[in-house]
């Protein structure tokens, strides 16, 4: 194949104009929003957790006995459990914070690969968060069931 | 910001073959993604409607149309995300496919859209929960 058209053919292909340049960039700057939020978010519900644990079970030690006894390792296996599910929710969120990093830096300086290491955080953030969805439908879809 | 815009418009640069996998790979998943939010805002009205048809049956009829209300109103956004996300995915799919500049743009674009619309919403939340906390507070402090 001649270079001629070869050139053809490249100027065929998809490029980042742009317009997708600017819907990246937003699409970056609004990733990465939405990623402090979340963080501060469950941040916040970890301590608010904590706090409530606490009291709670203070409250219920003095109507329920049982509470006394195993109060603490109810609310520990409790909070372990939630800290297991956010990390693993948190861990799509880290990847778009990648994602927003990566595309914002790779954007400004030109350097393609930082695009393409920005537009594959992007990927594992949607396989991540699908395949979570997939387990929260399959959960919701059982409990209905029974 | 508007330094850092100029600098976009001016630059162009090609979509490689490792970056037209992973933005055909986003496609894909985030079509199967809005694909299981359907499934999901489907499996929503159901159990809704059956739980509605059980309260309205003991004389619940206010907090019955309250809920229907409120799942509206959920089902509208979630519908309107999936929606988007659903477009998105395919049309970045069709324009990195078949080297359609204008399905590319689009796709990216909605994609664009999709984060905008969660980010308004995570403020609406976050403002309704401030609130909460501030009257909350308020309704103690005067108690």
């Amino acid at each position: 194949m001649s270079d001629y058209n070869q050139d053809q053919l490249t100027q065929l292909d998809v490029q980042y104009d742009s317009d997708a340049k600017t819907s990246l960039f937003n699409m970056g700057k609004w990733a990465r929003f939405l990623c402090w939020a979340i963080f501060i978010f469950s941040i916040l519900f970890v301590f608010i957790f904590i706090l409530a644990a606490t009291v709670y079970r203070d409250y219920l030690g003095d109507v329920i006995p049982f509470f006394n006894e195993m109060g603490t390792t109810l609310f520990i296996t409790i909070g372990f459990g939630i800290i297991v599910a956010l990390s693993i929710y948190l861990s799509a969120f880290y990847f778009l914070f990648n994602f927003s990093t990566n595309i914002k830096q790779g954007l400004l300086t030109e350097d393609t690969p930082t695009i393409n290491t920005g537009l594959k955080s992007l990927k594992t953030y949607f396989i991540i968060s699908t395949v979570l969805s997939a387990l929260a439908l399959l959960i919701n879809f059982f409990s209905t069931m029974l | 910001m508007n330094e850092q815009t100029n600098n976009l418009i001016s630059l162009e640069a090609e979509v490689t073959e490792d970056a037209k996998e992973q933005l055909d790979a986003i496609g894909k998943w985030s079509v199967y993604s809005a694909v299981i939010g359907f499934t999901s805002l489907g499996l929503t009205i159901i159990s809704t409607v059956a739980t509605l048809n059980k309260v309205s049956e003991y004389g619940a009829g206010m907090r019955a149309g309250a809920g229907l209300f409120q799942t509206f109103f959920i089902t509208a956004l979630s519908l309107l995300l999936n929606i988007t996300l659903y477009t998105a995915g395919n049309n970045i799919k069709k324009g990195v496919l078949n080297a359609d500049q204008g399905f590319f743009n689009a796709g990216l674009r909605k994609l664009n859209n999709y984060f905008k619309i969660l980010g308004i919403l995570l403020i609406i939340v976050l403002s309704i929960f401030l609130l909460a906390f501030v009257f909350g507070g308020m309704m103690s402090l005067f108690r």
